[in-house]
């Protein structure tokens, strides 16, 4: 009967809100017929997120570290390969992502003001990649991340790599700050930051010379721990992240607008200790909601149970829900990408229960309803990924307090 | 598995010379559980150690012969040798235990102490790697044998052995009170007596489970036992290094401590190699030409100077977009090369004053132009008329002309590769490098690597036409590497610089004796022109600033920083 009541008081929370369905707008550039450099392709793209239902659209501010707009952040004369020749080009026919910096406007403001065309969007926001290297190729490195070596991750041997700048050091998060304050300039509601695509980057690659001063000052005539799961390692090197998220929460102080900020979190599972989260991207998100950093928490992927996918999704959910206990909003996701066991989609999750897609996702957004959750966030609306029928179940997604209370 | 290999001995000077170097020695008191009491042991770290930073170094654990002690390894061919090599060598004192667990005398606990305490105690203070890998176990005589009874029994601690004319049989030596004192008598214990020696490990020895060394002079008492131990390892298909020495000098092939030195100094050797299968070193700086004054020449980038020393090519940002341009140094004068529609990089003389640079147009937006011949291609600019040398819907880049002004070689994403490639939809990355006729023509591949996300980009050949220096992208997360392979077997390449730092946009000197290029090394404000000698090894900072080119009397260097091009004479 306790147990009810605090369901029912759970699902009467979330559903006195707004259930919030999230999509993250990625990578459009290989889309048939969109032209995200025009306003017309702009609009078919929103066309299409929108048969999503979703009421927040996250449109992606860079692909990889080539900003969508015209950046002074970033150097946008070398932004095109193979102008910077340390940028490997990519080997797919050369088009799309070369003239953002010449686009009037740029290309961000035109899918801001496309997205602000739409009515019953309650918001648009910004997807921040964490680190200039999503994809972990070598086309997408950032100019300024390149074009400044004495900042590069290094492995626990030292050795160089050329992929991430650290946020050991205060001049990456200036920089990092400065990308942050020209997306908010140009109208941004919520800075989405997207942690787990990071090419790559984790505590692995932070043996950087702040973060081994840090350690000699905590740990006197300890040699630094190779193994980077060392949890006095892991604490060391989120100093650097959530120093960067505090200069997030300033520039958005800075603006004067109530712009939510976001953070994900993936593979998911329950467990105290310190989880890939940590030890993968290098903060610990309790840490992180505790100390209230953020508005919301994007969990994105979840480690579920093959042999019970949805019982293990809801004991997951719950797990997250109990510990962030109403401090910030959290989202909760119905994934299009499959990593299999480690971060299955919601696909895979209907394979192994024997049911069909459609059935799956009703079935994730009523354990993210009954777990109180803020809403759900998809990734990645791409043309390829959430077909017609899967759409539809999300679109026409109503919180049904009576019926969920029943179950 | 290299055998009954005969090397020859001249010098026995060669290991007494007191060398000047930078190697550390520190003596420890370790601490013996085992045992119940402290241990001396000598830790010798590299010069280079003592600078700082994260470098880690691999170990090597010396196990003395009887009747010496910590310090006995404490000589020139051991200081020299951690500083060529770059190692951790310790040397702790074994009394006359003969490295062992003694059944007998339950205080004799050198193995665990060496094995389960000393390793652990050592890594846990040096910036050791903690890899069996990178931990090599050695001694001579009564350490030889140590040596390799530990390292056949502890090869999960272990991964190299070196054993310089051990006592591999202890049988052999029956009437040794030491021994006796350890197994008890020969007569009565011989089972025992056999189970401890080298020969029974191994016999129990797993293929493949250590790197295995052994040196003994042909004149050396112990000189059949280790015959019986190459004998068996060959037997069992047990891959291993033996090398027996006649030496020409006095000594150099007996049971001497001379011959210990020098075998054990080119052990250090062969160690080397296989930790450099697992770890390299950054190139050594040192000063290899004098450098003058900077000087500035213009706004510009990616600049060289032409064959006749009097004019200079260049590229140049103009509003957000590149074009080429050359510029005579005497006047001033300036004159675009390329056309001026879209963006033109990377320019480059031919030996008759053409310049060769990369050029692309795209009108449209990246979609619209998704089914065009849209690209970068090569364009020969000559005379003041302008050719395209490629064409079609690649990226063909850095190129660069070889001696004979016949051929053109550059980067090209477009290379054949063995088989085509995709992850999630997308083509993987990988940029090769082609060939191509200046008067056209089809192009060829030259170089390619065989992983995924891997590059060879900005060939340059070495003036005698023999060499092919490049910049290669090895594998996922590493930086530039500067590479170099006869012309005509790119595969088979040496890596000039190491993955603790990074290093492209290479250039010969004109002599080839030299190589320019853009690197950066740990403690490095920034980007900076290094200059190499053309074996690698050697390396000398010049300069802030990238994208260096040599003048045509190799008196003087080129470079760009902050878009601006600069001059500096060199004197070697």
């Amino acid at each position: 009967m306790k147990g009810l009541a605090a369901c029912l008081f759970l699902v009467l929370a979330a559903g006195a809100c707004a259930f919030e369905k999230i999509a993250l707008v990625d990578g459009f550039d290989y889309a048939p017929d969109m032209d995200t450099e025009t306003v017309e392709g702009v609009r078919k793209v929103l066309a299409r997120v929108r048969e999503t239902g979703a009421d927040t659209i996250l449109w992606r501010t860079h692909s990889g570290a080539i900003p969508r707009y015209a950046s002074a952040a970033v150097d946008l004369s070398v932004v095109e390969q193979p102008l910077d020749k340390r940028r490997v080009p990519l080997t797919l026919p050369v088009r799309g992502w070369v003239r953002y910096q010449r686009c009037v406007p740029d290309a961000l403001e035109t899918a801001f003001a496309c997205c602000a065309e739409l009515n019953g969007v309650k918001c648009f926001g910004a997807h921040m990649l964490q680190e200039d290297a999503h994809g972990g190729r070598y086309w997408s490195l950032g100019s300024w991340t390149l074009d400044h070596p004495q900042y590069w991750c290094r492995s626990a041997d030292g050795k160089m790599e050329m992929h991430h700048a650290s946020f050991a050091y205060p001049e990456v998060i200036a920089h990092r700050r400065a990308i942050v304050r020209e997306v908010l300039a140009r109208g941004a509601q919520m800075i989405y930051l997207d942690t787990t695509r990071n090419g790559g980057y984790g505590p692995r690659s932070d043996y950087v010379k702040p973060n081994l001063d840090e350690w000699a000052r905590r740990h006197p005539g300890e040699p630094v721990p190779a193994d980077f799961h060392d949890p006095r390692w892991l604490e060391v090197v989120a100093r650097g992240h959530y120093a960067y998220y505090r200069a997030i929460r300033e520039e958005i102080r800075a603006t004067g607008r109530a712009v939510q900020f976001v953070i994900t979190i993936g593979n998911v599972r329950v467990t105290d200790g310190p989880d890939w989260n940590y030890a993968g991207c290098g903060f610990d998100w309790r840490k992180v909601v505790d100390n209230g950093l953020v508005e919301g928490l994007a969990v994105v992927s979840i480690s579920a149970d093959e042999n019970d996918p949805f019982g293990s999704t809801e004991r997951i959910f719950r797990h997250v829900m109990q510990y962030v206990n109403g401090r910030c909003k959290v989202y909760f996701p119905i994934r299009a990408y499959n990593f299999s066991k480690s971060q299955p989609s919601y696909e895979q999750l209907a394979k192994w229960a024997g049911i069909k897609p459609p059935e799956a996702i009703r079935r994730l957004m009523d354990i993210a309803v009954r777990c109180g959750a803020a809403g759900i966030v998809m990734e990645c609306v791409d043309p390829g990924n959430y077909p017609a029928a899967d759409c539809k179940i999300i679109r026409t997604f109503k919180v049904n307090v009576t019926s969920e209370v029943s179950k | 598995m290299r055998k009954g290999r005969i090397a020859t001995v001249c010098a026995v000077a060669a290991h007494i010379f007191i060398a000047a170097n930078g190697a550390d020695v520190k003596t420890f008191d370790v601490p013996s559980a085992a045992m119940g009491e402290t241990v001396k042991v000598s830790v010798v770290t590299p010069a280079s150690y003592a600078v700082g930073g994260t470098a880690r170094y691999p170990v090597v654990y010396l196990l003395h012969g009887a009747g010496n002690d910590h310090t006995t390894y404490l000589q020139p061919f051991l200081l020299d040798g951690v500083d060529k090599w770059r190692f951790i060598a310790v040397v702790p004192d074994g009394k006359l235990d003969w490295w062992m667990d003694s059944p007998v005398s339950p205080k004799v606990r050198r193995e665990t102490f060496v094995v389960d305490e000393l390793v652990p105690w050592i890594d846990a203070r040096f910036r050791t790697w903690p890899q069996r890998q990178r931990r090599a176990v050695a001694g001579h005589s009564m350490g030889g044998q140590g040596a390799a009874r530990l390292g056949m029994r502890h090869a999960d601690v272990f991964g190299i052995v070196g054993n310089v004319m051990g006592g591999v049989d202890i049988c052999a030596a029956a009437k040794r009170k030491d021994l006796a004192r350890l197994l008890g008598p020969y007569a009565g214990n011989e089972a025992r007596w056999r189970s401890f020696s080298v020969l029974a490990e191994a016999e129990r020895l797993r293929p493949g489970a250590l790197r295995l060394f052994s040196i003994v002079g042909t004149e050396d008492f112990f000189l059949k036992p280790n015959r019986d131990l190459h004998e068996l390892l060959s037997k069992r298909h047990i891959a291993h290094e033996y090398t027996e020495v006649r030496g020409e000098t006095e000594g150099m092939s007996k049971h001497t401590r001379p011959f210990a030195f020098w075998a054990l100094g080119r052990l250090f050797e062969r160690f080397a190699e296989c930790f450099a299968e697992e770890a390299e070193a950054p190139l050594v700086l040192r000063r290899l030409v004098q450098i003058g004054d900077e000087v500035a020449i213009c706004a510009g980038e990616e600049a060289s100077v032409s064959p006749d020393g009097k004019k200079l090519v260049f590229q140049r940002l103009v509003d957000g977009r590149f074009a080429v341009y050359v510029r005579d140094l005497a006047s001033g004068e300036e004159a675009m090369v390329s056309s001026g529609d879209g963006q033109a990089c990377y320019p480059e003389w031919g030996a008759d004053g053409s310049v060769l640079y990369t050029a692309a147009n795209e009108t449209k937006t990246g979609f619209a132009a998704r089914n065009d011949e849209t690209g970068w291609n090569l364009w020969l600019w000559k005379g003041g008329t302008r050719r395209q040398l490629t064409k079609g819907r690649q990226r063909a880049y850095t190129a660069t002309f070889a001696p004979d002004g016949k051929t053109v070689y550059f980067a090209c994403d477009r290379v054949k590769a063995p088989e085509s490639e995709t992850t999630n939809g997308l083509a993987i990355s990988r940029v090769g490098i082609a060939a191509v006729g200046v008067d056209g023509g089809e192009a060829r591949t030259v170089c390619i690597r065989p992983e995924g996300n891997s590059a060879c980009c900005e060939p340059r050949i070495s003036p005698d036409g023999k060499r092919l220096l490049r910049a290669e992208l090895v594998k996922f997360r590493e930086p530039w590497r500067l590479v170099v392979s006869p012309l005509g077997d790119a595969d088979s390449r040496t890596y000039l610089t190491s993955r603790y730092e990074a290093a492209y946009a290479p250039a010969w000197s004109p002599d080839g004796k030299l190589i320019a290029y853009t690197g950066f090394r740990d403690g490095d404000a920034g980007w900076g022109v290094y200059v190499m000698s053309s074996e690698g090894v050697e390396t000398q900072r010049l300069a802030d600033g990238r994208n260096p080119s040599f003048t045509p009397d190799g008196k003087s260097i080129i470079y760009d920083r902050d878009r601006t091009v600069y001059r500096r004479e060199v004197t070697k």
